[in-house]
This record gives C-alpha cells, sequence and structure tokens, in this order.
C-alpha cells in the first residue's frame, strides 16, 4: 500500500494548530474527508472515529432504522479485493490486538470507532477505509442481524413504558418531520426491510466526502497525515448530497398526550418544546445553553432550588436543551410530582417558574455563576480520550465548525442577560400563544377500578 | 509469538503516569499521622481526583428494618456539614465546580471527590467537613428519602432491575446480600439523623479506609491534604463481621411474570476468588465462553448466527463474602427456551472439546492488550487504585497479570470450565412471559422493594 503513498501528497489543505479548549489539529483530503486529530499524550494509545454526515434523518419515509440497520450490517463483511474479510472478523481483528470497537448511530451522524495501542493505528485505518465503500454481508447474516436489531429494540423500547412514551412524545413534537422518527426505527419498518434498502442509503451516504476522521490520543497531525494520506487519501470522492429537512408547522392549540400504564409505578410529568439548533441560530443556541444551566445546574439553581428543596412539588426535575442537531432541536423539562402533588398542580408550579423567568429575567449574578460552571466544564471534557472525539464529531456532523466548538467558552461569555430573556419569551412561554410549539406529556400508573 | 510481542510493548508506558518499568506509577505513600495513600500522578490536565473507602461498612451491617440506611448515608452526607446547610453546602460545590459525592454498596462505603486543581483546598475542606461535621438536617433527610422512594417505584418498570433484585434475593437468600441495599418502600421513612450519626461513630474508623488520589498533585502536598481530610476521623479497630456465604436456592427457576415481549434471563453458577489458583484460568476461559463481547462464542452462536439477542454476556465477580459467575441476556418470549438451551451446548463445548491454540492465544492478547485502554482519565487511575486496594492486592500487581496470565494453558481453561460450568448448579431468573419453560417457582410480587 505504501506505493500509494505520493499520490495525495500535493492534494492537502493543512491548517495550522488551532488553539483552544482541545487544541486540535485539521486537514481535508482532497476527496473531501475531513480530519480532525487531538493529541493526547497520556498513555499510548489512540481511539480512531470515522463519523458520516448522515443518520435516521437522511430515511426515506418507510424505511425508519435503515440507517442504524446498516451501521449493523457494516460489521458483516467487506468484499475488497485485496484485503476481504469475513463477517465478523472486523470486531475479531480489532480484539485480538487488545482494542475495543463500536460503532453508534443518531438523528444526524453515524459513527464508527476503534480503541488500540498506537502501533496498531495503520491497520484499524486500512479496515476502516475498506468498509467505506466495500461493505458487503452475506444474506443470511443481513436476516440473522436483521433479527438482532429487533431484539434491540424490544430491549430498548418494546419493554420500557417510558422508552415507548417518549417516542410517542417525539413522534408528536415532529409531525412529518424525520427528528420525530425513532433512530432504531418502527417494528414494522424494520421487519420488512432488506439489504437492498440498506445499499441504497450506503451508496448515497458513505463516502470521503461525507466522513469525518477523528482521532485522538498519542498522535500528532504531522506524524500521521501522511499514513491517512496513503490510506483514506486513495478513495474517490461521491456524489455530493445536500440534507434536506421539512419545515415543522407550530400548532394551532396545546397538544397533550396522556398514557396510562400497568407497568408504571411512578407518575412523571414531560414537556418538549421545539427549539433551534446551534446549526440554525448560534445565539439563541447559546443564550439556551446559558439558560438550560442557570434553570438546570446543579442543585443551588432554580428549578431544583423552588420545586424541590422549598415548594416540594416535585421529587425531582429536569431541563435539558441539545444544541447539536442538523436541523430542529427542542428542550426537554421532565418532572416527578411528590405523593401529595397533582399533576395539574406541578404543571402549573413548573409554568409560574417559566413566566417568572420570562418576565422578571435572570439575575447576572445567576449568569456569572452559569457560565463559571459551563466554562470549568470544557476543562473536565479534557480528561479524557474518547470524550473530545465524542464532543468535536457530534458537533462538526451537525453543522458547527472547529473554531465554535474551539472557542465555545469565549463565545458563551458573550451571551447577555437581554438575549436570555428573548430565548425564554419564545420557547419557554406556555400561555397566551398564537402559535404553539410544545407537546406536554402525563405518563401514569393504570386507573385503579373501584 | 507476534501477539505477544505486541503485548509486552503496550504493557510498558512512557508518560509520566507510566513509569518504564510499571504498567503504572503508583506511589505508595503514608502521612505524618500513619494513613497511607495511593498516588499516581499525572499533570496533564488541571484535574485531581480523591477516591475513598471504608471497608466492611456496607449494607451488609445496616440492620435489617432498615434496609436503605447506607444508601440514605451517601445520599445525605453532602446536603450539610458543620455550619454550611444544605443549600449553602451544595452552593459552594456548584460554584468551584467540585464534584462529591458517596456512594454505599453491599461491602463498603465509598467517596470521591473530582476537583479542578485551583479548587483543591476547597474540595478538601468540604469533604472533611462532611465527614466529621455532617449535619443530617430534617429537610434534606427527609428529600433524600423521596428522592429514593421515586427511585425504586421508577425502577419496579425495569425488568432488568427487577432480575437483578430477585436474583440477590434468591441466591444470597438467609445473608444479609440479600437484602435490597437500595432501601423498601417501607423501609426507608424508618430511619432516622440519630441512625445516620450512629453508624458513621461506628463503622467510618479511619482504620478501614482506603485511599487513592491521581491528577495534578505531587506526593509532597498529597500527604499533607490526606492528613488534614482524614486525620480526625475516630480510629476504632474492630473485628470485621465476616459471614461466608454460598449461593443458595441452586437447580431453582424463577419465574416473574410481566407484560413485556421479551425474557430478561439472568444464570448464577458459583465462581471463584481472585486468591484461588485458577482464578487466571476462570479470566481466560471466561473471556472466550461469553466474557468478550463480539467474539466470544456465546456471542458468536446466539447473537451472530442465530440472531436470538441483542447481547449475552458472562461475568466473573467477587464479593467480601462470596463469588458468582453469572451469565445475563434477553430474547423474544417465544425462543427463551432455545435460547437457555443453547448456553448449556456451548458450556458443554467448552468442557468436552480443547480450545484451539489461537483462541488461547487472542484471548491472552486482548486481556493484555486492553488493560491500558480504560486508564485514560484521572478518574480511572483513582479507580484502580482503590480496586486493587479492596481487593487486598499490592500495588506492584498490575505488573504481575502479565506472567499470570502467559502462563495459562489450554488445559487449564478446560479444567476450570469443567469447573465452573456446571448447570446442575444454576440458579435462574426469567423476567417476561417465557414460552415452554417449567419454573420451580413463580413470584408474584418482587420480595423487598415494598
Amino acid at each position: 500500500m505504501r506505493v500509494l503513498l505520493t499520490i495525495a501528497l500535493f492534494c492537502i489543505a493543512a491548517t495550522p494548530t488551532h488553539a483552544g479548549i482541545f487544541n486540535a489539529q485539521t486537514a481535508t483530503l482532497e476527496n473531501g474527508l475531513e480530519i480532525v486529530v487531538i493529541p493526547n499524550h497520556r498513555a499510548p494509545i489512540v481511539h480512531h472515529m470515522l463519523w458520516y454526515k448522515a443518520g435516521s434523518a437522511q430515511e426515506l419515509a418507510g424505511y425508519s432504522g435503515v440507517a442504524h440497520f446498516l451501521e449493523h450490517l457494516l460489521f458483516k463483511g467487506t468484499d475488497h479485493k485485496d484485503r476481504p474479510l469475513e463477517a465478523g472478523e472486523f470486531s475479531k481483528i480489532i480484539r485480538n490486538i487488545g482494542g475495543q470497537d463500536n460503532a453508534f448511530t443518531s438523528t444526524d451522524y453515524t459513527a464508527f470507532f476503534q480503541t488500540t495501542s498506537k502501533q496498531h493505528l495503520n491497520t484499524i485505518m486500512q479496515m476502516e477505509a475498506d468498509r467505506i465503500r466495500h461493505a458487503m454481508p452475506p444474506e443470511k447474516h443481513v436476516l440473522s442481524e436483521r433479527a438482532v436489531v429487533i431484539e434491540e429494540r424490544n430491549q430498548r423500547t418494546e419493554n420500557n413504558p417510558k422508552a415507548r412514551f417518549y417516542e410517542q412524545m417525539q413522534a408528536t413534537l415532529f409531525p412529518s418531520h424525520p427528528n420525530g422518527r425513532p433512530v432504531i426505527g418502527l417494528h414494522d419498518e424494520i421487519q420488512k426491510m432488506s439489504e437492498k434498502d440498506t445499499h441504497a442509503f450506503y451508496d448515497q451516504w458513505y463516502h470521503p466526502n461525507q466522513a469525518i476522521l477523528v482521532i485522538t490520543g498519542d498522535i500528532t497531525l504531522t506524524e500521521i497525515l501522511p499514513d491517512i494520506k496513503s490510506i483514506y487519501g486513495v478513495l474517490p470522492k461521491g456524489p455530493e448530497n445536500k440534507r434536506h429537512f421539512p419545515v415543522v408547522p407550530n400548532f394551532e392549540g396545546k397538544t397533550t398526550i396522556t398514557q396510562h400504564s400497568a407497568q408504571v409505578k411512578q407518575a412523571q410529568w414531560m414537556r418538549a418544546i421545539r427549539a433551534p439548533s446551534f446549526h440554525q441560530n448560534k445565539k439563541q443556541s447559546l443564550a439556551l445553553q446559558v439558560l438550560e444551566n442557570i434553570l438546570d445546574g446543579g442543585a443551588t439553581t432554580r428549578l431544583y432550588k423552588q420545586l424541590v428543596v422549598e415548594s416540594k412539588m416535585a421529587v425531582s426535575i429536569s431541563f435539558s436543551y441539545s444544541a447539536d442537531k442538523y436541523d430542529t432541536s427542542s428542550i426537554w423539562i421532565s418532572a416527578i410530582p411528590t405523593e401529595s402533588t397533582s399533576m395539574q398542580e406541578l404543571e402549573s408550579a413548573i409554568e409560574t417558574l417559566l413566566t417568572d423567568v420570562i418576565e422578571n429575567g435572570v439575575t447576572d449574578q445567576e449568569i456569572k455563576e452559569a457560565k463559571t460552571r459551563l466554562k470549568n466544564a470544557a476543562i473536565f471534557a479534557r480528561d479524557s480520550l474518547s470524550g473530545p472525539a465524542h464532543i468535536i464529531g457530534r458537533a462538526l456532523t451537525t453543522g458547527s465548525t472547529l473554531n465554535d466548538i474551539e472557542t465555545w467558552d469565549e463565545q458563551i461569555e458573550t451571551v447577555t442577560k437581554k438575549q436570555i430573556q428573548n430565548v425564554s419569551d419564545i420557547y419557554l412561554k406556555s400561555q397566551n400563544l398564537s402559535e404553539y410549539r410544545y407537546v406536554t406529556g402525563y405518563l401514569l400508573p393504570e386507573i385503579e377500578d373501584k | 509469538m507476534r501477539y505477544i510481542l505486541s503485548i509486552l510493548t503496550v504493557l510498558f508506558f512512557t508518560s509520566p503516569a507510566f513509569a518504564k518499568d510499571r504498567f503504572l506509577d503508583i506511589q505508595e505513600l503514608t502521612t505524618q499521622s500513619g494513613i497511607s495513600v495511593w498516588l499516581v500522578e499525572d499533570h496533564s490536565v488541571p484535574v485531581i481526583s480523591l477516591k475513598f473507602s471504608f471497608k466492611g461498612a456496607g449494607s451488609f451491617v445496616e440492620p435489617n428494618e432498615k434496609q436503605g440506611l447506607v444508601q440514605l448515608l451517601s445520599n445525605t452526607l453532602d446536603e450539610g456539614a458543620g455550619d454550611l446547610d444544605s443549600h449553602d453546602f451544595q452552593k459552594v460545590l456548584s460554584d468551584n465546580s467540585i464534584s462529591l459525592s458517596f456512594s454505599g454498596g453491599r461491602d463498603n462505603f465509598s467517596g470521591s471527590v473530582k476537583t479542578l486543581t485551583t479548587h483543591k483546598d476547597k474540595a478538601f475542606d468540604l469533604l472533611q467537613l462532611a465527614l466529621t461535621k455532617p449535619r443530617f438536617d430534617a429537610e434534606p433527610l427527609e428529600r433524600m428519602k423521596q428522592a429514593n422512594i421515586s427511585r425504586i417505584k421508577q425502577s419496579m418498570t425495569q425488568p432488568n432491575w427487577m432480575a437483578a433484585r430477585l436474583m440477590n434475593d434468591i441466591a444470597f437468600a438467609g445473608h444479609p446480600y440479600a437484602r435490597n441495599s437500595g432501601g423498601t418502600l417501607s423501609s426507608l421513612p424508618k430511619i432516622t439523623a440519630e441512625d445516620l450519626r450512629a453508624f458513621i461513630k461506628r463503622e467510618l474508623s479511619s482504620e478501614r479506609l482506603v485511599i487513592a488520589i491521581s491528577g495534578d498533585i505531587t506526593a509532597t502536598q498529597a500527604i499533607l491534604d490526606i492528613d488534614k481530610i482524614f486525620k480526625a476521623l475516630p480510629r476504632i479497630k474492630r473485628d470485621q463481621l465476616f459471614l461466608p456465604l454460598k449461593l443458595q436456592n441452586k437447580k431453582s427457576v424463577t419465574l416473574f411474570e410481566q407484560p413485556i415481549p421479551q425474557t430478561i434471563i439472568r444464570i448464577s453458577l458459583p465462581g471463584i476468588r481472585q486468591s484461588d489458583g485458577e482464578y487466571y484460568a476462570a479470566k481466560v476461559m471466561n473471556h472466550i465462553f461469553g466474557g468478550g463481547g463480539f467474539g466470544s462464542r456465546l456471542m458468536e452462536t446466539i447473537r451472530e448466527k442465530e440472531g436470538l439477542t441483542y447481547g449475552i454476556y458472562s461475568g466473573v465477580s467477587q464479593m467480601a463474602m462470596t463469588e458468582i459467575f453469572s451469565i445475563s441476556t434477553s430474547t423474544k418470549n417465544e425462543t427463551a427456551k432455545q435460547l437457555v438451551s443453547l448456553i448449556k451446548q456451548e458450556a458443554s463445548l467448552l468442557k468436552e472439546t480443547p480450545i484451539t491454540e489461537q483462541e488461547l492465544t487472542d484471548a491472552k492478547s486482548y486481556i493484555l492488550g486492553s488493560m491500558p485502554l480504560s486508564l485514560t482519565s484521572t478518574n480511572a487511575l483513582s479507580s484502580i487504585m482503590i480496586s486493587l486496594q479492596l481487593d487486598n492486592l499490592p500495588a506492584t500487581y498490575l505488573d504481575t497479570i502479565d506472567q499470570h496470565i502467559q502462563a495459562i494453558t489450554i488445559k487449564d481453561v478446560q479444567t476450570v470450565a469443567q469447573r465452573l460450568l456446571n448447570f446442575d448448579n444454576a440458579i435462574t431468573i426469567f423476567v417476561g412471559q417465557p414460552k415452554d419453560i417449567a419454573p420451580t417457582q413463580t413470584i408474584t410480587k418482587l420480595p423487598n422493594v415494598e
């Protein structure tokens, strides 16, 4: 393979070392593959990840779960003419060199990763590069793996009333939008899926120009770039695909889902609100990140302090907002009422608290403390081998730039009180709206027969 | 030989935490007041992790009618100490991004502090205060009881939790280990602040303490800090309660019916202790049988070939007073019986037919080669040092694993398989609606939950 090394040499646009949270180093190959290397010399090991900018959001209607099923099938062998692999051989090779490997699929990305000692990096790069275009699962493995995926869905979702409820909330929040579909797919759609279906997805999305290579560990870009070029650089560029999303109209009225289940012993209140991702609206997303921390940054922040410690309406409460989506993201508020509190009382207490934030804003002190916690979290994020690779891969595949990630702490610092009040007003308001962007859910124990 | 060579290069690290001639450069220190502490220095990120355990202060010593006492202690110890009430205590933690937490296991009571170097003194002061002057104010105590009760009710929807609870109750019947260490709906309300104080006074003695510290701190500084934190603790020399336990209810098959599409399957067999001459053979055997995830025989046959499950794992584990070989998996209700017979078939094969030379080499290669992969955060370094001390192993232990594992032969693996994989001794739990299973007992209500 070394003879191919020179081919890609002249076509690299490497940028200088980037100063920031992770000090990541970056380059782009001529075939469009983006490369990020985060040196971490604590131990002579590396974490190697290949991220594709495609996930369940790119599936066609009726084929939910194709992206995830394909992820499974990428472990079922390759038909590269010089280096074919049998089904399952990929993981066995990794294991036998003392390494670990796996993969995951989400709405906007699919990622494959391995952790091994540094000296095996080229071996795993070669195997990963080969399955970008040469995955070829035999028919019998496709069928048995489909059964495995159904068992996975059973284990994750069908066994668990909360997971089933979450799936309904998600579908209601994003009507006819791919973010409303479960990543793993619907049972009846997985059941009839064939290799032809996964292959169409594979041919459309698995190409170097739609992928990002992230390597973290005992390595630098300068050291590894020649090998990356000789291994990944020889792959041809694929078609240019645009990720396309439908618009979700706001609701004209309040939407609620109530579900009673014999399996449920503890009632739970949930509200999901559509909100912009970082990719859609940087300013609002940063303000939402600070707001999230002001409301739910610990035991002394607003939600827990007021509703769990002081008024005793809730046993627990959480507020979470995810910035990492290519298209529309969401805020989830979830709470468990105390024995003596009804769902209606809990809901009205939460709405009152949110109204207070909207009308009176948050304090300068709260903003300062939240920003400090967020900036400290950025330092802790470096204390890991795989963590930074995951953060960077997730952000880049959902439309952020490396500069956005490296300067995240500085951008958080710029968020103003006014911006926080503005996003509160748009996204947290529950009454007197002309358009609604939220769904409220009540998950309840079975109604007792009198 | 190729693999063996690569293992040696993995084992001997060159970065600061990993001295040239040792797997991990653990410094064994003694403070001025005679407290011992293990340290791994690593200044690559400005983070310090301190972990400690009081041996024998776990839930097995709590009174039967006060199950959950140790759990509740772990929840309330950081809820106010000295002049700081719950809010003020939590506020200092939050404002300085200090993670301080306690946890109660069956055998031990443990604590953990993770802090940025800049906030080390504050973090250690708070820990010292929590251990010596906890307040156990009525408000946080009640709040934590409610949180635990709610957690139990939420667990009651999780079939995996149900299976684990049942296994403890049945396999450890008659022993304190059989109790519910998380507490029950009726035992938690009975626990008082006095109970917590009495427990601390009786059990949290520096005589039982093991301590590990890692990260951005020098030996000189660590010695001073450890003394400051722990020297005021009482030094009570008491005999530890020791009730050796043989697994109970062998040959039993217990069914707990749940309205779910899958059956959760757990099987326990008598295990093996680390001090046993055949322990390393058992580690290798387990890796080949079902311990290694992909590539293990159980995973290959039951997931990869038959498509019956998303995951199947076996494991060797020990507690202070007993040891278990366990298998856990799940499958659709229709195939529960088939899956169990496949497990037994694989066990028979391992007992009757010697493994291949390649399988042995591959297993050794993985076990040794993967050792450093998890040691990539400051927390992981202190965790491994605590585990070694809790298992009464020397700091040099990690350097000796290589020779122990390399010495294992094909015959050793077969012998230990014949000793351990004896399904006549099995304790089996099914949660779900398995078809064609003949249980020896059917449970309609989970023991020790309400």
